[in-house]
């Protein structure tokens, strides 16, 4: 969706067309779960964070200016948000917060570029318990001890076997990136 | 305190990654030093982006699907009303008395709606509109008023009365002063605040602005001797029995008195355990961050506070400057900014930091990344943006990290309205204007500011030499060298006098020189303002002046309130 339309989209919602909203909302919904996961690091509550987000800004649309960056201010109110729910989890900070914020300046789709698609094509790949860690994990949301008693395995061996999984995604898209750039 | 291996660090990154807990400090500690971890957790954290945008997507239709069930019950409220707070979609059975408290909300406001500028509705407090000086109307009327006849906080709308001559020592003014006991005072005692002393200085003649100028420094009488303590401090009880006048009132029809007494307060000695200080303190922290002038001043006294302990607030201030600066990098009144408020302050009773810098001031443990988020107006003022440069660089020494782009736009801004050959400034970049004091002593500490924060020497900067060699050849601590902008007449007036004095004050100790060419100008600006203090302690300028922020501006130059900058060790040439 191009900035205009997006633009109009809000205009309208501003004039109280609740469904433009939403069209203006759905393309920012992956990165919005995205990163009130990885700032709140809880599928669930990420979720919740998502719904309080798009409540807020729902409420304070007309605070907003037509110009302004839509998708930076629900990144923003999302922010907030996931580290109460963060909190409420008893849990600190992220301890890479910063480079959180690095890696979603951007709130534009990770998922499409050489690297987003690189990334997809290497997850299409896996195989086996790597593959049911990840679908189990990402896809489906379990928490780790979950997972583990659904995989028949203990904790520590799920978190090694994510970590391995990780390890091997990079691997595979440093790769591919190199074949295609070749 | 365990050193993780980078394996042991890559482990915790992948369970904290998977939502479990780790050691919070050997985790951190380990990220902040070890720079190929740094870029491993990069990579990690982009996958993991990857994967949950892609379950997302998934889920896509259920997402929306509560999204919409959430809206459902709400209704947007009007630009203008109190801006709602954050608050849970659950439960939901709240919702009736939420919505009937929304509703009074609404009523309330638009008791006090009017229509603004720009067609939008702002909500004005009875008691935040006070006439300015002048009998002129708190508000401005329109955007082009706010752009261009008001450049200065302290400006009287009223038309200028002609420049009357200072008055001679021992004349009518200071025959009428009121004897009154003086306490013999140690310049060197710690202040009540425990920031630094005044150093020591010779005792200072009252003599008038134009008398110390015409006179080199050690040739002046001492006349009747004073101190610059005791000056300061009776500015300090002036200020404070204005105290109640000055709730709610307006300093300048954007400006408020509160943020720039503060400040004073804080350098002029006030314990901050004062409950007057905490009555302003508290009053400034509930306003919204609404104008650059006033948010700038906020990160300047949050941060001298406690830089640790209030990095929420001054993030929200970096944030409405950030959001503030024009397309042509400078700044003008400001607006609201929303993505300003969706930064968490940390309250209003944050914990006090526990370590302390080498500098002596809260150590900062925690860098925080801001951007701009949104375009700001076209273009806006040298006066606004010398005090969002102060602002901003409040901000930096918080921890809050500036976008660079942000910083080379002022910087290219300044830098490109500086008027040559003269070297000065004016307010604003208009064909065929002059450049004079104020402007010109603003534009030197802005530049040596964003050379401080860009890494980049200032002893090397043109402009800012230019800058400074046009405020050596025009000295004066008698009067705002050169034709002010907005000044009915002529040139070297009364007209922010006070205000361009603060301004000198920072432009020199910023780049770090005790003269100005051969200009001593504390020695000489003191003298010039012991010489005009009022026998209620105030100062006043004889044009458009305002006895608040005048002698705001005085306290602050006598105490020299600007913290000097750390020299750049490399050299960097620009």
């Amino acid at each position: 969706m191009g900035q205009h339309s997006e633009t109009r989209l809000i205009a309208a919602a501003q004039g109280g067309d609740a469904p433009a909203f939403e069209k203006a909302l759905r393309p920012h919904l992956p990165m919005l779960f995205a990163y009130s996961r990885a700032i709140c690091g809880d599928f669930h509550a990420a979720e919740d964070v998502v719904q309080e987000t798009c409540q807020i800004a729902y409420r304070k649309l007309n605070y907003l200016i037509p110009e302004a960056d839509f998708a930076g201010w629900l990144k923003a109110i999302a922010r907030r948000q996931a580290l109460a729910a963060r909190r409420k989890l008893n849990r600190a900070a992220p301890v890479a917060e910063e480079l959180i914020e690095q890696v979603y300046q951007d709130p534009s789709s990770a998922t499409d570029g050489v690297k987003g698609e690189a990334l997809q094509e290497c997850i299409d790949q896996l195989e086996g318990r790597a593959a049911q860690a990840v679908r189990g994990h990402y896809f489906e949301g379990l928490k780790v001890a979950d997972l583990a008693g659904r995989m028949e395995t203990t904790p520590v061996a799920l978190r090694q076997l994510l970590h391995r999984v990780r390890v091997l995604l990079l691997d595979c898209v440093r790769r591919r990136i190199g074949v295609e750039g070749a | 305190m365990a050193f993780l291996s980078c394996d042991e660090f890559r482990a915790l990154l992948a369970d904290e990654v998977a939502g479990l807990e780790v050691p919070e400090r050997e985790t951190r500690s380990h990220l902040a030093a070890c720079a190929s971890c740094q870029a491993h957790a990069g990579e990690i954290l982009w996958q993991d982006r990857v994967l949950a945008e892609l379950s997302a997507r998934a889920r896509a239709d259920r997402l929306m699907a509560a999204v919409r069930e959430a809206i459902l019950s709400t209704k947007p409220v009007a630009f203008g009303e109190p801006a709602p707070r954050a608050r849970p979609t659950r439960p939901r059975w709240g919702a009736a008395a939420a919505a009937a408290a929304l509703l009074l909300a609404a009523l309330g406001a638009l008791l006090f709606w009017r229509p603004s500028e720009r067609g939008e509705v702002v909500v004005h407090p009875p008691a935040q509109i006070a006439p300015s000086r002048g009998g002129a109307a708190a508000h401005p009327s329109s955007p082009e008023e706010r752009q261009v006849s008001a450049p200065e906080p302290s400006i009287s709308t009223a038309k200028a009365a002609d420049r009357e001559p200072p008055p001679t020592p021992g004349g009518a003014e200071v025959a009428k002063r009121p004897e009154r006991p003086r306490a013999e005072a140690d310049p060197n005692a710690p202040t009540a605040s425990g920031s630094s002393p005044v150093p020591p200085r010779a005792p200072l003649s009252a003599r008038t602005p134009a008398e110390v100028e015409a006179k080199p420094a050690k040739d002046i009488e001492l006349a009747r001797t004073r101190t610059v303590d005791e000056a300061v401090r009776e500015g300090m009880a002036y200020l404070r029995g204005r105290s109640a006048a000055i709730e709610g009132a307006r300093l300048h029809h954007e400006l408020r008195y509160d943020e720039l007494v503060l400040w004073t307060w804080l350098h002029g000695g006030m314990a901050q355990a004062d409950p007057e200080f905490q009555k302003v303190l508290g009053r400034m922290l509930d306003r919204r961050l609404e104008r650059t002038y006033a948010v700038a001043l906020q990160a300047m006294v949050l941060e001298e506070l406690d830089r640790v302990a209030w990095q929420g607030r001054i993030q929200q201030c970096a944030q409405f400057l950030l959001d503030n600066q024009c397309r042509n990098g400078q700044w003008g009144y400001g607006d609201p900014s929303i993505f300003a408020e969706e930064v968490p302050s940390g309250g209003k009773r944050p914990a006090p930091a526990k370590e302390l810098g080498p500098d002596g001031k809260p150590r900062v443990v925690r860098r925080v990344v801001v951007k701009k988020m949104r375009p700001g107006r076209e273009s806006g003022d040298h006066s606004n943006s010398m005090y969002a440069a102060l602002g901003l660089r409040a901000c930096h020494d918080a921890g809050i990290v500036l976008p660079k782009d942000a910083v080379l736009l002022a910087q290219k801004a300044w830098r490109e309205a500086q008027i040559r050959p003269e070297g000065g400034w004016c307010y604003g970049k208009h064909e065929g204007h002059r450049a004079y004091g104020s402007m010109t002593a603003g534009g030197v500490g802005s530049l040596v500011i964003y050379d401080y924060i860009a890494g980049e020497d200032r002893k090397r900067d043109r402009e800012v030499q230019a800058g400074l060699e046009w405020l050596e050849n025009k000295f004066s601590v008698a009067y705002n060298p050169g034709p002010v902008e907005h000044a009915s007449r002529g040139e070297n007036g009364m007209q922010h006098y006070f205000y361009y004095l603060y301004a000198l004050e920072r432009a020199a100790i910023l780049y770090g020189t005790a003269t100005i060419g051969r200009h001593d100008w504390y020695q000489k600006g003191s003298e010039a303002l012991l010489g005009c203090q009022r026998p209620d302690g105030s100062w006043l300028s004889k044009e458009g002046g305002n006895e608040v922020s005048d002698t705001c501006f005085a306290v602050l130059f006598l105490r020299r309130a600007t913290r000097a900058l750390p020299d750049v060790p490399t050299g960097q040439r620009r």
